[in-house]
């Protein structure tokens, strides 16, 4: 083998281990279609940006790790859809969407897909996207960014007052007391009844409402253990106000004779 | 030195089925009078006795990866230090099911094991995955419980009415605990204790003579603690039969596991609030003080490992068990004031640690209410009126908030309880519940 053919062959790898390894997609999902009067929680692939990203030992098992930690909040997410189903005849489904691969950025959650999502019942939509993030000159850092649409929320409530889109890197770097929690993804369950809340408002469901917000609350609250940020605080100001809200509206309904007409009318601010 | 049931026990697959029923059989007479017990056991062909008040299934974690040894020895592990550290207790059987993972889920278990439980008792299943990588195995663990034909609720009067009465349960849910990190090294250093607590010794001297006791899959096998002393455990195999000594010190080192895992902490007091549950009326009371004491502080333990822990709602239900447990060691409910004060600082406690917990809001207010209706409610009537209905701002979905604030306008109607409520404004809150509770179920 020859120096130029060695060297262009090197140029070669180079280029695809630093080149884009998929192109963001956001194929169609048959189990969106599937089952229409069921809520759904969308759970998209975790793809990494590039060879070398996919090649990368670390990053692989960071990729394992999250992925053991999605696995329980999916058992989470079962059980809830297990009470859910028994208590309130509410069905919640989970799907999993092969091959479907938002960006790092989740840009393609356009109003217009959000809107269709949402009359699909979608409650939230995940999807992981792993690379290796430039340390200063030093060795590339394993990076993985986890993204929640919350496609109700996108489409019912103006962004400032409630943003729909969160992106959380992790490992987290917030002050957790313990490792684990700086890889676990608590925000999953939180934000799925955060869509379910606002999906139940718009369809006078008072009380299922009021109940997902609740749980949604103190999912968000857990998730805050590991470190917070402005979306995570201003989606809590969000549910805190909508479960208000709703109660105001439950209270004036005519239609409507469950247990919230029992309680006074209070200011919804959004805090606690 | 092996000795001849050690024999029996590994020949056991070649044993006809009728005669290994009999053996067994023979076994769980001797056990149904045991205090406590260890067993393992193949998933498909669990063993039930009918003796202890509380059996505790350890199902296989289920591997993520690969790890199928490690995890096996850790179900070992949990095994043993659940049984040498429920000892304080006095009808427990702990027992340790073998077999692939993916046939052995919760279900799949329970299906085989409460058709054969008796009623008033209660089993747990301690399940999970487990999952290893570099240095340190992952794990992630579910509590079920359940008491055969018995509802785990709790009732307060408000008043000489029997009818009038607030109640709150604890419900059937899994309790999911949020993932934990154990360093392989850890697991390493327990190997040693593992091994001698395998052992079985002829005499209670780490010198004596000692057969190992059966390790693999298809092993079937429990024993009967018949005595301590000195730290040493007195056990009789079954359904073989043979004694031996077994050394509870040697997991000794093994606290430092309920240090990363603080569940087994959990399980220890629900064991104790189980016993208490299924069986107060048949030990005495100072028995019962002695396991309600043991269950408060293991759940204390439990606390202060899993704070900071995204598990909010295992929190405040190991909270809300503290109560119950100070409430179920009183065989005969009828419960003195301070007893009702002492259970609602822990209600409170769940309270304060999962503010929207409906489980943690319904029993601080039933128990502040039987407080309130004997004039002994520092928070005051209508302090307790608001957190009612703020309760039931935070979750309209349940009945039992419903019910109970019903109760209490019933206690404020009868004069039993004072509140700053006109008789028509509480008519009319009644008769709003009256038309809530036909849409709810």
């Amino acid at each position: 083998m020859n120096r130029r053919w060695l060297c262009r062959f090197g140029i070669a790898v180079a280029c695809v281990a630093s080149a884009p390894l998929v192109r963001a997609e956001l194929t169609n999902c048959a189990g969106l279609n599937a089952h229409p009067a069921d809520y759904k929680v969308v759970l998209d692939d975790f793809s990494f940006t590039t060879l070398a990203a996919q090649n990368d030992t670390d990053l692989s098992a960071l990729k394992d790790r999250l992925q053991f930690n999605l696995n329980g909040q999916i058992e989470s997410l079962k059980a809830a859809a297990r009470r859910l189903d028994v208590n309130l005849q509410v069905p919640l489904r989970l799907v999993f969407c092969a091959g479907r691969k938002p960006s790092i950025s989740g840009n393609e959650f356009t109003a217009a897909l959000a809107e269709r999502l949402s009359d699909e019942r979608v409650v939230v939509e995940m999807w992981g996207t792993l690379d290796l993030a430039s340390g200063g000159g030093q060795m590339p850092l394993p990076r993985a960014t986890i993204g929640y649409a919350i496609p109700p929320v996108q489409h019912y409530v103006n962004e400032t007052e409630a943003p729909p889109l969160h992106l959380v890197a992790y490992p987290k770097t917030g002050g957790a007391q313990s490792v684990e929690e700086l890889e676990n993804l608590p925000e999953l369950v939180a934000f799925a009844l955060v869509g379910l809340g606002t999906k139940a408002t718009r369809a006078n469901r008072y009380d299922l409402a009021v109940w997902s917000f609740t749980r949604a609350q103190a999912g968000i609250v857990d998730a805050q253990l590991a470190g917070t940020n402005a979306d995570l605080d201003a989606l809590l100001a969000y549910i805190i106000r909508a479960a208000c809200n709703t109660r105001a509206s439950a209270r004036v309904d005519q239609n409507y004779s469950g247990p919230l007409k029992l309680v006074p009318a209070q200011t919804c601010t959004g805090t606690p | 030195m092996k000795s001849s049931f050690f024999t029996l026990l590994r020949t056991r697959s070649t044993l006809p089925c009728l005669f290994r029923r009999a053996l067994l059989g023979a076994g769980l007479l001797i056990a149904s009078l045991s205090a406590q017990a260890g067993m393992m056991s193949p998933c498909q062909d669990p063993i039930v006795l009918p003796g202890p008040q509380v059996h505790v299934f350890i199902l296989p974690y289920r591997a993520e990866s690969v790890l199928t040894d490690r995890g096996r020895q850790l179900a070992t592990i949990m095994q043993r230090h659940i049984l040498f550290a429920a000892l304080k207790y006095s009808s427990i059987a702990v027992e340790e099911l073998t077999g692939d993972p993916g046939r052995c889920d919760y279900n799949m278990a329970a299906s085989r094991i409460v058709p054969h439980l008796r009623a008033g008792q209660s089993a747990i299943f301690l399940s999970g995955r487990i999952f290893e990588q570099g240095d340190a195995i992952r794990l992630q663990s579910t509590v079920s419980f359940l008491t055969v034909d018995q509802t785990d609720k709790i009732t307060w009067r408000l008043g000489v009415n029997e009818a009038n009465q607030v109640s709150a349960n604890i419900p059937s849910d899994p309790v999911i605990f949020a993932p934990r990190v154990i360093p392989l090294d850890f697991l390493e250093m327990l190997e040693p204790a593992q091994r001698e607590a395998q052992r079985l010794h002829k005499t209670p001297d780490a010198t004596a003579p000692f057969i190992d006791l059966p390790g693999d899959p298809e092993a079937r096998f429990g024993f009967e603690v018949v005595e301590a002393k000195n730290d040493w455990m007195h056990v009789r195999l079954f359904p073989a039969g043979g004694d031996g000594w077994v050394p509870a010190h040697a997991l000794a080192t093994a606290g430092n596991l309920k240090g990363v895992f603080p569940e087994l902490y959990f399980v220890d007091g629900l064991i104790g609030y189980l016993e208490l549950s299924s069986a107060s009326s048949r030990q005495s009371g100072e028995e019962n003080r002695s396991i309600r004491t043991a269950a408060v502080a293991s759940f204390d333990q439990y606390l202060e490992l899993a704070t900071g822990r995204a598990e909010s709602e295992a929190r405040a239900l190991a909270a809300v068990l503290q109560g119950s447990t100070t409430l179920r060691a009183d065989s005969n409910a009828r419960w003195l004031t301070a007893q009702l004060q002492e259970a609602q600082r822990y209600f409170k406690r769940a309270k304060d640690l999962a503010p929207t917990s409906t489980i943690a809001n319904n029993f601080f207010l039933a128990c502040t209410a039987a407080l309130c209706a004997r004039g002994a409610c520092d928070e005051g009537s209508d302090q307790l009126h608001a957190q009612f209905l703020n309760a039931i701002a935070q979750d309209p979905t349940s009945r039992e908030l419903v019910d109970n604030l019903n109760a209490f306008y019933g206690a404020a109607q009868s004069g039993r309880i004072k509140v700053d409520l006109s008789p028509a404004k509480i008519a009319e809150q009644r008769a709003i519940i009256g038309r809530a509770r036909s849409s709810m179920r």
